[in-house]
């Protein structure tokens, strides 16, 4: 399952004027991985989820799943969870879960199966005959996921999928995910929390101003990104070191610093150069997490 | 069409587990009741003038009876009299069949609007001379009786500068008065219903699911028509009360024995057969599906039930306006206001009935006021649907009148 997404544009007449939400966006998801699309506040996440969600019609532009037109996906393989409380306060758990699967397309005998299924596996099976208020954000966060996989859909929309979650609960639906990740089925997930997605995602999408600036899968743009920095720690204190010309250091610790070198020395020279100073207890590249390139790739433009 | 069921089912189970809604059902019988029974209970424990009714006829008539003087004048007098009509609010002229025995028709001219509770005193007073005389003239043979208990049939005919025409402004204005609360009542239900639901689903962001699963228009479809099926429900519920019970009570209410109360129970129902119910149900009807529309549209402008666009608060106005004035404009008689009013899409489910009932309207006009009403419908509907779709997604805001026009031109 491959999601292509071609020069998608998408503007919105406001009483201020014409808005470009979304322009030209170019980019590819291949089958089987969990994909975080990034970026910050405003720049066209949310229009983006809606047109690949078909609820916002196409401006200019295509989105192809396997090569064929987005609207000729099945909307029961189409698993979606929006960002904030997605409930009616005052139904129970069941009743909506059995209403909205029921609009999807389900029918009755299935809902029932879904919801017994998923009720087990996500641990709120005892608490959907409760109505959604009475519950607390975890549990109705839970309760949307239950929406979101019923029928094992093959492309799964997840925005802010941690957002209301304890750890504890973060970490149970971060092992779900990773569970469903497999060939055939797709992850695309929006969150501000970017540490999760260097955990857990294995492609990126990082969209500024409605366009897309980078995709990729993530070890790929790590290497990419990575601007030879590297973790020592000595047995001396590394204040006390000669370091080899081309280093630049930054104490972390009294035995401990981030170094990078430059194009024209390699890591064996500066290895050698400290090792004729003093041991070294540890000393590893030090790839930029997702953050990191989350933000040098927006100061990169802005600039 | 699945959907659109699925919709449709859950809006109204929702509904009906709701208290407001039995709270609407429940109260309205009552609240009509109220303004009904209670003007026409002040007028009864208040003094009231004599009305000098000048009779054409052979029937004989009480000389004085109730809050009627009845003065025999002759046949030749009738030009000159309505004349007089114009110059004194006290005064009628009643023409009695030439007949008795063989029509029961009768005619009244007046100048003034004569309140439901006189014109019904009239008829009473009427029902008993007629019944007396084709009595004694008949002799009640088997054959005879039915004629006997034929009530007579009055009609009103209002003289002005340019002449008399056909007029009941009491019918009328109950009429409308009951259209108007209606629709006033059951857009409180429905058209709130329907607006809150949208504004549910809006806030918590479950519409985002719902577009994914299913079309904006069938949605919307969905609770349009569960709101009109219980408004449905909840009119029969009306009519049924007001039929059977309503009847009762009014007339138990105002009748000071029992003959009287059986007399003024016949003359209610001789007026509900009267009124072109099949034209107020069309109107109502319509009515209610044109404020429906507009009210799930502006569902989706707005962000919080507190936070109601401009757009739903301007929809009230044109109700409460036609309540208001209603009375003012049914007695006033025909005229270019209340014309206008029974062609403008947002009033013509209440004047158009009630000019159907008041005067001799053409039904060309009512076909051409409904076609009026059916087009507007068409275009609330692609209107409705358009704010709808694009309305829903946006959070935390609501529409101006400024984005509704973009919307509208996209």
């Amino acid at each position: 399952m491959v999601l292509e997404v071609q020069q998608l544009s998408r503007s919105f007449r406001t009483a201020e004027g014409v808005v470009r939400a979304l322009e030209d966006a170019t980019f590819i998801v291949p089958d089987g991985v969990i994909a975080g699309l990034l970026g910050p506040n405003g720049s066209g996440k949310t229009t983006l989820m809606r047109l690949v969600m078909r609820i916002l019609p196409m401006e200019k532009g295509e989105i192809l799943f396997d090569g064929r037109p987005i609207r000729d996906l099945d909307r029961r393989n189409i698993g979606y969870m929006p960002e904030e409380r997605g409930l009616y306060p005052k139904a129970t758990i069941y009743e909506q879960l059995r209403y909205l699967l029921r609009l999807k397309g389900f029918s009755a005998e299935v809902v029932q199966r879904e919801i017994q299924t998923w009720g087990e596996k996500l641990g709120i099976l005892s608490y959907i005959h409760r109505p959604a208020k009475t519950l607390s954000k975890g549990m109705q966060q839970k309760a949307q996921l239950m929406l979101a996989l019923a029928g094992n859909p093959r492309f799964l929309l997840l925005d802010e999928p941690f957002s209301g979650l304890d750890p504890i609960n973060a970490q149970g639906v971060e092992q779900l995910l990773r569970s469903l990740r497999g060939p055939g089925r797709l992850i695309l997930l929006s969150t501000h929390r970017l540490e999760q997605v260097d955990d857990l995602c294995d492609y990126i999408v990082l969209i500024h101003r409605g366009r897309i600036l980078l995709t990729g899968h993530t070890a790929k743009l790590k290497r990419q990104y990575w601007d030879q920095r590297y973790f020592i720690e000595t047995e001396v204190p590394v204040a006390s070191l000669r370091w080899p010309e081309g280093a630049s250091w930054q104490a972390i610790s009294s035995h401990s610093a981030e170094v990078v070198l430059s194009r024209a020395l390699s890591s064996q020279t500066f290895l050698q150069g400290i090792l004729s100073q003093t041991a070294v207890r540890v000393f590893y590249e030090k790839l930029p997490t997702v953050k990191e390139i989350f933000l040098r790739a927006v100061q990169s433009i802005t600039v | 069409m699945r959907t659109v069921a699925i919709v449709f089912w859950r809006e109204i189970t929702v509904r009906l587990k709701n208290w407001r809604f039995w709270i609407g059902t429940l109260s309205f019988p009552l609240l009509i009741f109220l303004v009904v029974a209670l003007p026409a209970l002040v007028a009864r424990f208040s003094q009231e003038r004599l009305l000098q009714v000048l009779v054409v006829g052979d029937l004989p008539l009480p000389t004085e009876m109730g809050a009627f003087r009845f003065i025999p004048v002759s046949q030749t007098a009738i030009d000159s009299l309505k004349g007089l009509l114009q110059a004194d609010d006290d005064l009628v002229l009643l023409i009695l069949p030439p007949s008795p025995v063989e029509s029961e028709i009768c005619t009244l001219y007046t100048a003034f609007s004569l309140s439901s509770e006189k014109m019904e005193n009239l008829k009473a007073i009427l029902t008993e001379a007629f019944r007396a005389y084709r009595q004694e003239a008949l002799k009640v043979t088997s054959d005879a009786i039915l004629k006997v208990l034929t009530p007579p049939q009055l009609q009103v005919y209002k003289i002005s500068a340019e002449g008399a025409t056909r007029y009941s402004a009491g019918l009328a204005t109950a009429v409308g008065i009951f259209i108007g609360i209606a629709l006033f009542i059951l857009l409180m239900g429905a058209g709130y219903q329907i607006l809150a639901s949208v504004l549910e689903e809006k806030s918590n962001r479950l519409v985002e699911y719902m577009l994914l699963a299913a079309e904006p228009g069938h949605i919307l479809q969905g609770k349009i028509l569960s709101g009109l099926a219980l408004s449905v429900f909840q009119v029969v519920v009306w009519g049924a009360t007001l039929a059977f019970g309503g009847g009762v009570t009014v007339s138990s209410t105002l009748a000071e024995d029992t003959h009287q109360s059986q007399r003024l129970m016949e003359a209610i129902h001789g007026q509900v057969y009267t009124v072109p119910w099949g034209w107020v149900v069309v109107f109502l009807i319509s009515g209610l599906l044109l404020y429906t529309f507009l009210y799930a549209a502006a569902g989706a402008t707005s962000d919080s039930v507190t936070e109601l666009s401009p757009l739903s608060q301007a929809l009230q106005w044109p109700l409460l306006l036609s309540v208001i004035v209603l009375p003012t404009l049914a007695t006033s008689g025909e005229g270019p206001v209340l014309t206008v009013l029974s062609y403008f899409p947002l009033t013509s489910p209440i004047y158009m009935p009630v000019r159907l009932i008041a005067s001799e309207v053409s039904g060309w006009e009512a076909v051409v006021s409904l076609g009026i009403l059916v087009l507007t419908l068409a275009g609330a509907y692609r209107f409705a649907a358009k704010i709808y779709q694009h309305g829903l997604l946006l959070y935390g805001q609501k529409l101006s009148w400024k984005a509704i026009w973009q919307i509208l031109r996209d």
